[in-house]
């Protein structure tokens, strides 16, 4: 496995509230990083440095050897992006919302956007407007996807949804990783989800990485379920 | 078929060994029979596929299964025996706990085999009740 992305001494803050710092992590290619921390832990302002929409502080991100300043944009298509609350053009339809992404990705896949609104069930002439949330989140993956990304981010976009919904989405996931073996970053703040594709475990905290390690090592260790993991280490130090 | 509780503590793919072994030792997976194909196995019990190869090449190592390039995974031909041993071990664990526990009663062996036997007795002669191995 090689190195994908590697973060060194990131830091980022609003105002006086400094959300990360310090912040270090290594990502290999080919494995599956579950970041779990609580709400407003920084986890969306991680993705959005990564996805370059907000600049850092301080730190920096090297992207396969390579360093990546804000502003640049060449790396991004290698990123894939499913975000919680993404923002679409709601006058498009669904085949024009794919015709605009395949125009920005050089390694766009039609035949596999295609493939995939039909297995969705998604309607290429309905209007984005229209679709409900959970029907959102299929375009979005389904965009995300035929742009064949090196690495996908997922920022805890099934927050929300109903059980089902997550896990038509967590199906569409593992389908992804048994295809083309994918890196992905999968930030939630729901346990479930991570536990059953989740390699490598992350957990922030204060602004910072407190855990970055195997997952089955941890489990080994701490004989708790990763719902117990993460509310013991997160917890108890009054924030 | 293969089923996996992921609020357990026990490793994901260690679950999936188990299952697997016990298919074989219930005889619902017989010699050179195909196993599911990775991709197959992972969105079905929706797991990451990486932990389901983990799963398979431990059992391969270990020479319960054989992969056979391009055509997949099956049950090795000798996988029954090794199985036999291994439920023979599993077994013989739950006894030794059960033996243990009967000394710290006072029992003695006599007690003990006269107790197995009626245990044996309200069983059904030791049939197929509840025959899910953990």
């Amino acid at each position: 496995m090689s190195e994908l992305l590697r973060i060194e001494r990131l830091s980022k803050n609003f105002g006086r509230r400094s959300v990360l710092r310090d912040f270090h992590l290594t990502i290999e290619s080919g494995r599956v990083y579950g970041l779990l921390g609580r709400s407003g832990e920084g986890k969306t302002t991680l993705a959005r440095i990564l996805m370059g929409v907000i600049p850092a502080d301080g730190g920096t991100i090297h992207y396969k050897s390579r360093r990546i300043t804000f502003g640049a944009s060449d790396y991004k298509r290698e990123f894939g992006y499913v975000p919680e609350d993404p923002f679409f053009y709601d006058g498009l339809t669904v085949r024009g919302l794919l015709a605009l992404n395949a125009r920005f990705y050089p390694r766009w896949d039609a035949k596999r956007a295609a493939a995939d609104l039909e297995r969705f069930g998604l309607e290429p002439k309905a209007k984005i407007a229209t679709l409900s949330r959970g029907t959102k989140l299929k375009l979005e993956l389904v965009a995300a996807l035929a742009a064949a990304p090196e690495l996908l981010i997922l920022d805890d976009p099934t927050s929300g949804l109903d059980v089902p919904t997550r896990r038509d989405f967590l199906r569409d996931i593992i389908r992804e990783l048994a295809a083309s073996g994918t890196t992905i970053l999968f930030a939630t703040h729901l346990v479930h989800e991570l536990e059953r594709v989740v390699e490598r475990l992350l957990i922030l905290h204060g602004g910072c990485l407190i855990l970055d390690e195997d997952f089955d090592a941890v489990k080994g260790r701490h004989q708790a379920s990763l719902e117990d993991i993460f509310t013991s280490l997160v917890s108890g130090d009054g924030k | 078929m293969i089923r996996v509780d992921t609020t357990s503590f026990v490793p994901i793919y260690e679950q999936i060994k188990t299952e697997i072994v016990r298919l074989v030792a219930a005889g619902v997976l017989k010699p050179d029979a195909p196993l599911p194909s990775i991709r197959d196995l992972a969105t079905e019990i929706l797991v990451n596929p990486n932990t389901v190869a983990r799963a398979y090449r431990e059992l391969e190592r270990e020479g319960l299964i054989s992969t056979r390039q391009g055509s997949g995974s099956f049950v090795s031909a000798d996988a029954r025996a090794d199985v036999d041993e291994e439920r023979k071990a599993h077994l013989g664990r739950i006894f030794d706990a059960s033996i243990a526990e009967a000394g710290t009663f006072g029992l003695g062996p006599e007690d003990i085999l006269k107790l197995f036997k009626e245990r044996l007795r309200v069983a059904g002669g030791g049939g197929r009740k509840g025959g899910r191995h953990e």
